[in-house]
């Protein structure tokens, strides 16, 4: 995440309190290559010399590119991150002092000489070797080591883009993002994290408002951290956007992100919840290449103050959508959490797959039901939402 | 015609994640509360707790309260240590204010004695929250050895909760919306850091209604932050200051200012890097005459090449800090009493580092692990290393071996820290007369910040009588 000095957003003219971060992209790959030659170059030198050194260089680089130096700190922030370093020297710099300092404790009058040639004699070191490494675990005397492995120019950029982000965001109190796929994952990541979070209908998915406790009573950056570690979930998942009241500089500023930007995606979203009857549905209808798309976990229902996803959603080009929800396992408290949930979702097209297993009778169901046994029908499945549409169109 | 649903007349209250949960008749608490609508329930700052049971019960409210049960249930008096006459007129103060306030006592004088007394005597679920890592160690040291009980420490890696728990200030800010209902008495040591505003809301997440506070150097009444430690902690309901204790139950001190100048060359250097801030500095006080060096600093940020401009100022200010006759000064000083233990107190770790370099001296400073650190104070208390250098660990909190001597190179942070570094020295022995040096490069920002120090002088310009406010 980058340090607040280092966060570049752009605002248009007179909307001060609007703003976008200021993404790298393909065009600053030749920049960023030639930021990390530079932090390349001081391996095997002190921490401090690099420290001391860099910037200088790294914004030569940026004026030479015409772009901006914090952009080009930011960078080499990012990349500064990926050397390692260690100590540079044979002895023990901890058993150094307790000896040198020690032996300069000793004399009536302090004779430094002295003291050094003892240290040494009882370190079995040359003396210039002791005093060198008197101090060389200080994280400035320690030396660059190599890289583990050396990431591309097009990878730098994701992984600034995501490091500006976050340090955004570790600078936010209140996040609204919208969600078209996998709402339940993001929503169960954000609950991970201590935050509070609720369901919404969005123009394209879920919206969720999240934030923390708190937040009504005060403003706080309190759960800054949170909704930054919080934000890799939100970039695993396909057309997202949010918008995130963030604090920069004591102004408060609204951020605007979206999946038009290149950020690193650093996290999987969960497949393991995905039953085998829902994967082969899934395939199943990709196959049929039908005019309905099948895509997971697009919406929520909220029943009060919870949330509920229906497993599927059918969309047509037009955004007509019908939801799917598949009941396999059960037991009779979640049978009847699930059912409420249903009657609510029923306002919406909505068709519930049913295992023939399940002892319930259709009646007790809203929605229109499809049965099935192991292997949902997709072909039933689009004929149901089909029914569905045309129910719904004017004079059905 | 069907029957008025039963009104509620009462208020159940309950912890939530940091908060109060409020339910039933809130109209009753209304000016305390907030409709939440992300949950459907009205929540309430936990900080506020003692403010919202005093309201329920004077507007005749009946309270279904799942926090004070709990407290109750665990209270557990035991016996008091013995305390000295101005330590037992700390915590009566402390108990006439409703056991809600600040003890303000210079270091030295055995304020964590009077927080064990009052533990012992509320005996309730107790939260000490301490700054750092090594005030952690100390004060489950001192618990342990006062109250015998299993000591929960949360910090440093640890995270074991107890009736008495020790807590960090960082990891109370992570932890309290978990565990802020676990406890009944909510020490704060150190308190006059919250008077910034920094972590407060590790404060503001837990409802406990009793809260001691401990500081040396508490806020100046009447200043934003004395209302804020006020509304967090409690008013200051005791107050001495070290010239009310020297010589009787503090060591007798002597301060000596040594005033060194800058060579040609680095008086050169110093004016050529002030310059451009002086400039921009002159042009914002012609604007607005009561600008401040803030504001000073602000209008500078904002400018093209303001970040250059302020880099060269914290130039000279390092080396106004610790120029080549500081250096001297300090060998000298360091020869002079060499039979002494002394304590050392620069402005940055660098300077700590060269003089430890120098005179082949310990550093104590954030770098330093806390096995060596540990090992340093032990050598200095055995007399194995005769003096320590330190940028700001040492300021406040570490349980420093006795020591007579403080050389105050620089500092950074004002008269606080300041009358921090002197109590360092303060410990009383027989016979004992403290010494602290103050060295002041003149005509320079650090001849400046001395005089800041010294507008009041922590050590001599307190009332000497104790001020408690009635």
């Amino acid at each position: 995440m980058l340090p607040a000095p280092l966060l570049l957003v752009s605002s248009r003219e007179g909307h001060r309190d609007r703003a976008t971060p200021r993404y790298l992209g393909a065009r600053d790959e030749v920049w960023v290559r030639a930021v990390h030659q530079e932090l390349d170059a001081f391996v095997g030198r002190p921490v401090g010399e690099r420290d001391a050194g860099l910037p200088e260089r790294v914004h030569r680089i940026a004026r030479d590119h015409g772009v901006s130096t914090r952009a080009a700190d930011g960078v080499a922030h990012v990349l500064a991150k990926r050397f390692k370093t260690r100590v540079g020297a044979r002895l023990d710099p901890a058993h150094v002092r307790a000896v040198v300092f020690e032996e300069a404790s000793r004399d009536a009058v302090f004779d430094r000489g002295a003291a050094l040639a003892r240290a040494s004699r009882r370190l079995e070191a040359p003396a210039d070797e002791v005093f060198a490494a008197l101090f060389a675990d200080r994280p400035d005397r320690k030396l660059v080591a190599p890289e583990a492995t050396s990431l591309p120019p097009s990878e730098l950029v994701d992984a600034y883009n995501l490091a500006l982000v976050q340090g955004l965001l570790l600078r936010s109190e209140h996040v609204v993002v919208e969600v078209r796929e996998h709402v339940r994952a993001v929503v169960r990541f954000a609950k991970l994290a201590g935050l509070l979070c609720t369901c919404s209908l969005g123009h394209e998915g879920t919206r969720l408002d999240v934030s923390g406790p708190l937040s009504i009573l005060r403003h706080t950056t309190k759960y800054g951290f949170a909704l930054a570690s919080f934000f890799p979930a939100v970039v695993a998942t396909p057309g997202f956007r949010l918008e995130a009241r963030c604090v920069l500089r004591s102004d408060p500023v609204a951020v605007h992100i979206d999946a038009t930007a290149r950020i690193a995606r650093t996290h999987a979203l969960p497949k393991d919840a995905d039953s085998a009857v829902e994967r082969a549905l899934a395939r199943d209808v990709r196959r049929l290449a039908s005019a309905w798309t099948l895509t997971r976990e697009t919406d929520a229902i909220t029943i009060g103050t919870r949330a509920f996803f229906p497993d599927f959603t059918l969309r047509q080009a037009d955004g007509f959508a019908v939801l799917v929800e598949v009941v396999g396992f059960y037991t009779p408290e979640y049978l009847r959490g699930k059912l409420e949930a249903l009657r609510v979702a029923a306002a919406r097209p909505l068709v519930v797959c049913i295992d023939e297993a399940l002892a319930c009778e259709d009646g007790e169901v809203p929605g229109t039901v499809l049965r099935f046994k192991k292997r949902i029908d997709a072909g039933a499945l689009l004929a149901a939402a089909e029914r569905l549409r045309l129910a719904s169109e004017p004079g059905a | 015609m069907a029957a008025a649903p039963p009104v509620a007349m009462h208020v159940r209250l309950s912890f939530d994640r940091g908060t109060l949960r409020v339910d039933g008749d809130v109209e009753r608490v209304r000016e305390l509360v907030r409709l939440d609508e992300r949950t459907g329930f009205h929540r309430a700052p936990a900080h506020r707790y003692a403010d919202l049971v005093a309201l329920a019960r004077r507007r005749g409210t009946t309270l279904d309260d799942a926090l004070a049960p709990a407290w109750a249930s665990r209270r557990a008096p035991s016996a008091e240590p013995s305390l000295r006459p101005y330590q037992a007129q700390a915590l009566a103060a402390f108990e006439t204010f409703g056991r809600r306030g600040v003890i303000a006592l210079p270091t030295g004088s055995g304020k964590t004695r009077v927080a064990c007394a009052a533990i012992a005597r509320t005996g309730e679920s107790t939260l000490v929250l301490v700054p750092t890592r090594v005030l952690l160690e100390q004060w489950v040291g001192l618990l342990r050895a006062q109250l015998g009980d299993p000591i929960g420490i949360v910090g440093d890696g640890h995270k074991r909760l107890a009736r008495v728990t020790v807590m960090t200030y960082e990891s109370a800010y992570r932890c309290l919306d978990r565990h802020g209902d676990a406890f009944g008495l909510l020490v704060v040591d150190e308190a006059h850091h919250f008077s910034g505003g920094l972590r407060a809301e590790a404060l503001e997440m837990c409802p406990a209604p009793l809260r001691l506070g401990l500081t040396a150097t508490p806020p100046h009444p009447g200043s934003a932050g004395a209302e804020r430690l006020r509304e967090l902690v409690g008013p200051v309901v005791f107050e001495l200051a070290i010239d009310d204790l020297a010589g009787k139950d503090l060591a007798e001190l002597v301060v000596i200012r040594l005033p060194v100048a800058l060579t040609p060359e680095e008086r050169d250097a110093y004016e050529r890097d002030v310059a451009p801030f002086e400039q921009i500095r002159r042009l914002v006080r012609e604007a607005s005459p009561d600008a401040d060096w803030l504001t000073c600093v602000r209008a500078c940020a904002r400018l093209p090449d303001g970040a250059d401009v302020l880099a060269r100022m914290q130039r000279a200010g390092a080396l106004a800090a610790f120029p080549a006759r500081k250096r001297v000064a300090v060998r000298e000083l360091l020869a002079r009493h060499r039979d002494d233990r002394a304590l050392l107190f620069t402005s940055a770790a660098d300077h700590a580092y060269a003089i430890a370099e120098d005179a082949l001296i310990p550093a104590i400073t954030a770098e330093v692990s806390r096995r060596e650190r540990d090992a340093i104070l032990t050598a200095f208390r055995d007399r194995r290393v005769r003096a320590i250098a330190s940028a700001r660990v040492l300021n406040e909190g570490v349980d420093v071996p006795d020591a007579s001597v403080a050389i105050i190179v620089a500092g950074a942070q004002g008269q606080r820290e300041h009358v921090q570094r002197i109590g360092r020295i303060l410990r009383p022995q027989p016979g004992k007369r403290a010494v602290a040096y103050e060295l002041v490069t003149l005509d320079t920002v650090d001849e400046a910040r001395a005089r800041a120090r010294a507008r009041r002088r922590p050590h001599a310009a307190r009332p000497a009588a104790p001020r408690q406010l009635a």
